[in-house]
Formats: structure tokens, sequence, C-alpha cells
């Protein structure tokens, strides 16, 4: 009886916060791990388009942190917003955080018009398939922890800062990140310039980690379904032959199909890599084709069933890759 | 030009298939029935994901053809009401349910590329027809035509004289769930190649103009046959930089424009006239179309009415976090006062303010101290290496006001063989030995931080100007 007292107690005091995304809510549970963290999303819904449910507002009605990654990725989240009638958790207030604040950018595009048919205005919202962004979006989530909790502040900069230094040894290995410092190893990635200084302090052999395990990827050639991947190459150095979708929503051409198989022959494209909630009948067919394997990536934590946590959810990716 | 061949092949059974089923559709008043079975059929493939097979497999297809024979049966069974309730309103209630009962089931089955496999099942892209695809549609359709050839007299009086039919005592509800059936089949196999518009498309268009123009059934089939096959070739042969479905089903409105002015010509009783009030209507047309295109575009101002959040820019402060180089040390004193760029309440009206983060924060004060030359610069500079909490980006600053002859360079080295980082103290380390040169102490920095050996050589040379103009920055 009174375990239960306890237990209901405690639910109430615990921080409702609630992710549109599951990457964004494994991203919270580290931050705040006494929280009643949840997500709106499933790893194998496709973000871009979720029907908003009563369920899913009641979630967002009783939430004091609504966590979302912004960049017009979820074209839901505002009509959810608007119904679900919490006006703490609106943008602007204390209770809103767009994870993906201060992140740079890719893909930005130069007019805003959307003659394209791009599904994208504000640029390329993908940005989680880059370990560095991570700790951007784990310290805007600990800000917004601090602002409705504010007793607790330090202890979310603590816990964010903790999952930091976990992704820096994740993705230099903890060796080089003892070495070096994460901040320094950040920097240099984030420049482009890693690999040379390494070089140049001969120590590329003390890599480890995420880059150490993708390194053959650098420069293979493969072909995407949608353009949800640039932050993924952009770390990784994989050479993007082409993409299956010609634009979003548009069927490709029969001029996009032959350039795209003239593009796998000539460059030699031996993976087609399709995020598990695209449709992977083209793919598979473009695969026969060309001999190329069609490979499932997860397009976020939970995507396929061995990435239940951020670090499975990259090695997933790297592995199906390779 | 060979990419046509395998489209056109398809194009080319599909007219033949449904330019007959077409007259028979357009007779008996039930234009919508193709895309009713085109659901039904659907939704047959969808339970099949739900119980776990692949939408291609064997049991897949079964089931979608186990599904349209029921709604066939209910089709033609649907007749009997006809005098209380169209069988057209029968026929778009079925659409309207398969295709709710088709997304439930996909909610149900949590299957993430359930969404995605329905979609495809009414969206399919005739440019990738492959051969087998192309061998299955020919073997289907030419089943289903050999079964209406056989039987060509019997289907013609159920659908164009079922009166005559009952008074023969012919069974006309059995072959009306042959014909439906039959039907069904074929639209299950052309729909996945070709997608659901252009099937209704190339069902209801041939067989209007057709009638139209031409009278007796054979003529007008035929003639359904021939549009159906013009439009198609001239529809794959364009589009080859254009998705070709839509072009297909755009040129057969074109069609069917042309052939309803013909029509309009021949009917009226003043030809004259007649061409001129279509004139009249093409130059409304053309010079309506003109304006709208001559008319100056809104880009921002309507339609996306999703994109409210005023947030075009991902920067919380663009001095902070934008990568290029900072013009002056003004902006790293700035970032050195305001590591955090953190403040604990949001701005009135915009977004709340991100954490501008220790990384591009760093790199914008590394960036800067780089760039110090002037001694103004280089005074702020002496400054803020006092603040800055990143041993590497000290490191660097230590080096340029070393280089420029500040005391402060070098007190800043002698802490760094101190520091944590292996890296830094390796780092610091190799400068301070290109300074001291012989006179360097024996000390592996790798094996821990300085104790003294390095501040014992500094005393050495307390008051001695140190030549450091030479240095590399790291
Ligand atoms: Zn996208």
């Amino acid at each position: 009886m009174i375990l239960t007292f306890w237990f209901l107690f405690s639910r109430a005091l615990a921080l409702d916060v609630v992710c549109t995304l599951p990457y964004l809510a494994d991203t919270a549970k580290r931050v705040a791990p006494s929280a009643n963290v949840v997500s709106l999303a499933r790893g194998t819904d496709d973000p871009h388009f979720l029907s908003p449910t009563p369920a899913l507002m009641a979630q967002v009605a009783k939430a004091d942190l609504f966590v979302e990654n912004g960049l017009g990725l979820e074209l839901w989240s505002e009509r959810l917003l608007d119904s679900a009638g919490n006006p703490q958790v609106r943008p602007g207030q204390n209770g809103y955080v767009k994870a993906t604040t201060g992140v740079p950018v890719l893909e930005v595009p130069a007019d805003v018009s959307r003659a394209r048919g791009d599904l994208h205005a504000e640029g390329n919202p993908h940005v989680w398939t880059d370990p560095l962004n991570m700790k951007i979006v784990a310290d805007n989530i600990a800000t917004g922890l601090g602002r409705v909790d504010p007793s607790n502040a330090a202890v979310y900069t603590q816990n964010a800062a903790a999952y930091k230094k976990k992704i820096d040894e994740a993705l230099f290995g903890a060796d080089l990140v003892g070495y070096m410092g994460g901040d320094l190893l950040s920097r240099l990635a984030a420049a482009g310039t890693l690999d040379t200084t390494l070089a140049k302090k001969r120590l590329t052999a003390r890599l480890g980690g995420w880059l150490a395990k993708g390194a053959p990827l650098k420069g293979k050639p493969v072909v995407f379904y949608h353009q949800s991947w640039p932050y993924f190459i952009a770390r990784f150095g994989v050479k993007v032959v082409g993409y299956v979708e010609d634009r979003p929503g548009i069927p490709p051409t029969a001029a996009h199909r032959d350039q795209l198989l003239g593009l796998m022959s000539a460059q030699g494209a031996s993976v087609i890599a399709v995020t598990n909630y695209n449709n992977d009948r083209v793919p598979r067919l473009l695969g026969e084709a060309t001999g190329a394997k069609v490979v499932t990536v997860p397009g976020d934590v939970g995507g396929v069933s061995g990435a239940t946590d951020y670090f499975s959810f990259i090695d997933g990716i790297i592995a199906a890759l390779l | 030009m060979s990419w046509m061949l395998l489209p056109v092949l398809a194009c080319a059974v599909i007219v033949l298939t449904l330019g007959w089923f077409g007259l028979h559709v357009l007779q008996r008043g039930v234009i919508f029935v193709d895309l009713a079975l085109a659901q039904i059929a659907a939704l047959g493939t969808t339970w099949a994901v739900f119980l776990g097979h692949e939408p291609d497999s064997p049991a897949a297809f079964v089931l979608a053809l186990a599904f349209t024979l029921a709604g066939a049966t209910a089709f033609a069974a649907a007749r009997v009401f006809d005098r209380q309730v169209p069988q057209e309103a029968l026929i778009g209630i079925a659409y309207a349910v398969s295709a709710a009962a088709g997304i439930l089931m996909i909610h149900f089955a949590e299957d993430a590329h359930g969404g995605e496999k329905l979609e495809h099942l009414l969206v399919g892209n005739i440019v990738w027809v492959q051969f087998t695809d192309l061998a299955l549609l020919t073997a289907t359709c030419g089943a289903v035509g050999l079964l209406h050839l056989a039987f060509r007299e019997r289907f013609l009086q159920i659908s164009f004289r079922p009166a005559e039919a009952r008074a023969e005592g012919r069974r006309v509800g059995l072959w009306d769930v042959l014909f439906y059936a039959s039907f069904g089949t074929a639209l299950t196999s052309i729909v996945s190649v070709s997608g659901v518009i252009l099937v209704f498309s190339y069902l209801v268009i041939p067989a209007v103009i057709a009638r139209l123009h031409v009278d007796g059934v054979v003529g007008r089939l035929v003639a359904a046959w021939l549009v159906g096959l013009g439009v198609s070739v001239a529809g794959v042969a364009v589009s080859y930089t254009h998705p070709t479905g839509p072009v297909i089903v755009v040129f057969f409105g074109i069609a069917l424009l042309v052939a309803l002015i013909i029509a309009f010509l021949r009917e009226s009783p003043s030809p004259g006239r007649a061409a001129g009030q279509v004139l009249l209507a093409a130059a409304t047309m053309v010079g309506g179309l003109w304006l709208s295109y001559e008319l100056p575009a809104e880009h921002d101002g309507h339609g996306h009415e999703t994109h409210d959040h005023p947030a075009p820019l991902n920067q919380p402060d663009p001095g902070l976090t934008v990568s290029p180089t900072p013009p002056g040390t003004a902006a790293a004193a700035d970032a050195a006062e305001a590591p955090s760029g953190t403040s604990a309440a949001p701005e009135a009206g915009g977004a709340p303010p991100g954490t501008a983060t220790a990384l591009p924060d760093a790199a914008a004060r590394e960036a800067a101290a780089r760039a110090a030359t002037t001694p103004e610069e280089l005074t702020l500079l002496s400054e803020s290496i006092l603040t800055e909490q990143d041993s590497s980006v000290r490191l660097v600053m230590a080096v340029i006001l070393l280089r420029a002859g500040h005391r402060r360079g070098l007190d800043a080295l002698l802490t760094l063989v101190r520091d944590d980082l292996p890296f830094v103290r390796m780092e610091a380390d190799a400068l301070l030995r290109k300074l001291a040169g012989r006179r360097a102490p024996t000390w592996d920095p790798l094996a821990g931080p300085d104790t003294g050996a390095w501040a014992a050589w500094a005393e050495t040379i307390e008051g001695v100007p140190i030549g450091a103009r030479e240095l590399e920055v790291p």
C-alpha cells in the first residue's frame, strides 16, 4: 500500500519529457534518468509523416518538456502542439526545446520556394546520423531540462557531459580521447582536419571507435534511397553515387533510372542503402540489374531490431554499409 | 530507345485488356469499379502482409486474388438491388471501406513498411517494369482475354442487353460474377505494374472517345485500342526525363479534349459558328494561362502553412557559431566572457536559446587567436588566455603570444606541461624543447604531468629575452 503510494507519488513528481523521435528520447533518458521520457514516433515510423492520434495529444498535454528535432522534419508536430492545449510547451516557452539549435545545417536551399518539390525548406534535418551533432543535442536537452526543473540543472549538465564523453569515446576510441581530449578531437573532426592532424602527429593507429571501424567506408561508393544521410556521409566519408528517389513523392523517371544505372556501373557501387521505413522494391530491382547488395539501414534508434540505443544505432549503420 | 520497349509492350497488353473492359464498364455505368476492385486487391495483399508474408510472395498473390473474387461476387450480387440503390453507390462504399480497412490493418500490424507497401500497390511505375512483370502480366491478361474471346457473345449480352439475357433464361448472376472476377484478376496484375490512376485512364478514356465517334461494338473496340496504343507510345516516347505515368494520363486528357472538339464541330448544325466558339474558348483559356504565368508569384506569402516557426537560421547567435574566421580578437574576447552562451529565460517571442556548445565556441576562439596580429588584438589575447578553459586552444594562444614576444605565452606553456591531457603535455613540451635547445630538462611528458622540471628551467632564463619567432603554431 505504502509502496503503491510511493510509486504514484514519485511518478507524479517525475518530469514528463515528451520527445518527437526515438533518438531524442534516448538522449533525454541519459540526461534525465529519473524523468518519464516518451517518444511519439517509433523507430519504425517515417519521421516526416505521423498521424497525430488522441493518444499522442494526451502525451503532449501532460508534458513538462517537449523536445523536437525541428528544421521542418516533423511536419506533424505543430498540429499536435496546437491541439494538445499545453501552452507551457509551445515554441518560445520554457517547456519547448528545438534539439538541433546550434547544429551546423547542411543543404540549406539558396531560395526558399519548394520549386524542386523538396520536403525540407530549412536545410537537411536528418542531423542525428553524425555523432558529433548528438553532443549539441544533449546540451540543448540539458538546457531545456534545467529551465523546467532548475533545482536539478546541475545534475542535467553533469549527465549531458558524461553522455558527450561517451559519444567521444564511441566515435574516436577511449584511448585517443584519453590522450587528446574529446573537445579537440571533435573540433578537428568538425573542421575536417582530423585525419591529416593524426597523420602528422603519427597518431592514426591510435584512432578507435566508429571512425576506425568505419574507415573502409571512406570513398566507398554507395547508392542511398532518400537524401537523409548527408551528415553520416560527411562524417564517415562515404561516396554517394546517387539517390534512388529523384524527388520525394514524384515517381523516378526513366532518365533518372538510366543515369543511376550508368553511375553505379561506372563507379562500381556495390551497396544500395534503404532506410528501414522506405520501400525496398525499386532498390531491389536496381540490385538485380547491377548485382549490388541492398541493405536496410536504421533511420533512427529502434529502426531495426538491434538498434536499441544511439550507440547500437550507429553500430548498425556502419555494419550494414561495410 | 531500348528503354521504351518493355514499358510500351506493357502498355499494349494493358490497352488490349482494358479497352475491352472499358466498353463494358461504360455500358454498365460502373466507372469506378476498377478503383474499388484494385483497392480490394490491395486489401488482400495487406492482409497477407499482416499475416507475415512478403507483399510479392505467392501467398500474398493468392490472398489478393481471393479478396478480389469475393469483391467481384459482391458487386455481381449488388445488381439485385439496382432499383433501390445504384450499383455505383455500393462500389464507392466498397472502395472507401476497403481503403480504410487497409490503413487500420497496417496500423495494427505496426509494420513500418506497411504504409509504403500499401501505397505502392496502387502507385506502380510503368518505367520500372521488368521482364518477369511483363511475362506475368501477359499471362494473366492473356488467360482472361481467352476466356472473354470464347464467351464474347454471352459477356456482351449480359453487359449490353441484360433484359434479353434474362428473357432467354440465362443465369445473369453467374455471368456477372464471372465478368467481375475475370476483370478483377486482370486488374490485380495490371495495377501492380502501372498504378491505379493509369488504370482508370486506360479503362475509361479510350472507351469514351470510341463511343463519341464510332458505332458498333467491334468498331468501338478497335477505335479504343488504337487511341490507347497511340497515346501510350507517344506518352512513353516523350517521357524519358519526366514521370511516365502522369505524362500518359495528361496525353489521354488532351486526346479526349480533341475528340470532344471534333464531336462538337460535327454535331453542331452550323460548323462555322461552332468552330468560332471553339476558337474563342481556346483563346480564353490560353489567355488566362498566360495571364496567370505573367502575374508576379508570391513565393513566401501563402501556401506553406506548415512552416510558421520563425526559424530560418539554426544559429542562436551567429557571432558564436558560424564557422568563417571572425575578423578580430574582439569576437574572441566576447566569446571567452560568455563561453556557454546560455541564458536562463527564453527571449520573448523567439525560440528559447539553445546552448552554444563547446564545439563551435572553441573553434571560433581558436580561429580568432590565429588571426590576432595587431598589438591591440594581442593584448586582448593575453587577457583571454587566462580565462580560456580548453587547454588545446590555450596551446594555440600561447604560441601566438610567444611569437609576438609576449611573456604570458611562456607562462601558459609552463602550465600546459602540467595538463591532464597527454597530447597537450607532449605538444607544450615539444615547443618548450625548441626554445630551450640543449638546456631542456630530461622529462617524459607521457609519464604524467610535469612536477617542476620546466619551471626550474624557466627560472634560469628569467629576464632573458626569448627568440620564439620561428615557433610553429600547432
Ligand atoms: Zn527527409
